[in-house]
């Protein structure tokens, strides 16, 4: 069994959005490409991506009908048609920083909402219905913050954009299929006690970020990859 | 690492928002969600596939819980709070550290045995006069 160090979790958050100019891409196959650099793949769904291929801008539509996806939060532009030419991407991203002194993490989970259906005179056994396609919260997340106002590292510093963050929470880091990544909106309090450290604890639910220049269909939003 | 000790929370108090003084005696303080990020008002309805939206509230669950040692003495910080009218508190997590206020309303209770305890105030404060804890 190869069982992981709950410790080993990592647990990000993005800072202020950053322009990238042409950022190369690397095929995922004839159709998906993805930010090469790791530290860029967070695309701001603020400012309007431009996609080139081969260092011509791609017309994001032809007949009214839009040329490629964008998934935000991992930094992927998925085309209609395959392609076999470089493609680049301009925008703003956002740079993640590792959030500081994290002490736990509980993660519910992308999951459906099931409610019981079962009805006088069944003799199945219970009946389930789905009544919501997923469900996303970030729970009990507590962590012990030393208050630095500015710091960017912080939680709270960046919290007080009173906006959705981002944030990265990698479970078994190294082992793809582990990586939660999106937007959430925030709550946040804190307990002191005479013997212990100042927790803050931070209650994140996953939002849905509408991009500019972008279809509904193409909403940025948490995923897992 | 450099995790804060939970003892530098401070929460000072004032009749008129002005000179504010600090609560003696504190032995535990909880800022509940609302002192530092709004409420979250699910926006969700009938018909939405898409996963649940969430959007900010007022700062209206904007809870504190202080425990402190009973300190009839204390005539600028918990004597304060013995009346009837409604308060301004500051809190903040450390000295130096940027302080929120916020008017509020409070309950008390006072507990003591006749064991060694001290008697101790339970006091839970809840925002009034219309006003969201904002920073000083």
């Amino acid at each position: 069994m190869a069982a992981h160090a709950g410790r080993d979790i990592t647990f990000k958050i993005g800072d202020a959005a950053t322009a990238m100019t042409e950022e190369a891409c690397d095929a995922l196959d004839d159709y998906a490409y993805q930010i090469a650099s790791a530290a860029k793949r967070a695309i701001d769904p603020e400012t309007e991506v431009v996609v080139y291929v081969d260092g011509v801008e791609y017309d994001r539509m032809v007949d009214g009908v839009y040329t490629y996806a964008v998934d935000y939060a991992h930094g992927i532009i998925t085309f209609v048609a395959g392609q076999t030419d470089p493609v680049t991407v301009s925008g703003k991203y956002l740079p993640l920083v590792t959030a500081a002194h994290g002490r736990s993490l509980k993660n519910s989970g992308v999951q459906p909402v099931f409610a019981e259906a079962t009805e006088f005179g069944d003799t199945a056994p219970r009946q389930t219905v789905i009544c919501h396609t997923c469900e996303m919260t970030l729970e009990t997340l507590a962590v012990a913050l030393e208050y630095e106002s500015g710091v960017s590292s912080s939680v709270e510093y960046l919290f007080t954009n009173a906006r959705p963050m981002f944030v990265e929470v990698d479970m078994a880091p190294g082992v793809s299929g582990n990586k939660l990544r999106g937007w959430f909106r925030c709550q946040i309090s804190k307990s002191h006690d005479l013997e212990g450290v100042a927790v803050t604890t931070v209650e994140m639910r996953g939002v849905v970020q509408s991009p500019a220049g972008r279809p509904s269909t193409d909403q940025a939003m948490f995923s897992v990859r | 690492m450099a995790a804060q000790a939970g003892r530098l929370g401070v929460v000072k108090v004032s009749a008129t928002d002005a000179s504010y003084n600090e609560i003696s005696g504190v032995k535990s303080i909880k800022a509940g969600a609302g002192w530092i990020s709004a409420d979250q008002m699910e926006t969700t309805k009938m018909g939405d596939t898409a996963p649940r939206s969430v959007s900010s509230g007022f700062f209206g669950n904007a809870s504190l819980d202080v425990e402190m040692i009973s300190d009839p003495a204390d005539t600028n910080g918990q004597v304060v709070l013995t009346g009837n009218d409604i308060v301004w508190v500051q809190y903040a997590p450390a000295p130096g550290t940027s302080f929120k206020k916020c008017q509020m309303s409070r309950t008390i209770s006072r507990s003591g045995s006749a064991g060694a305890d001290v008697e101790t105030l339970s006091v839970s404060f809840k925002p009034a006069g219309g006003t969201a804890p904002a920073a000083v």
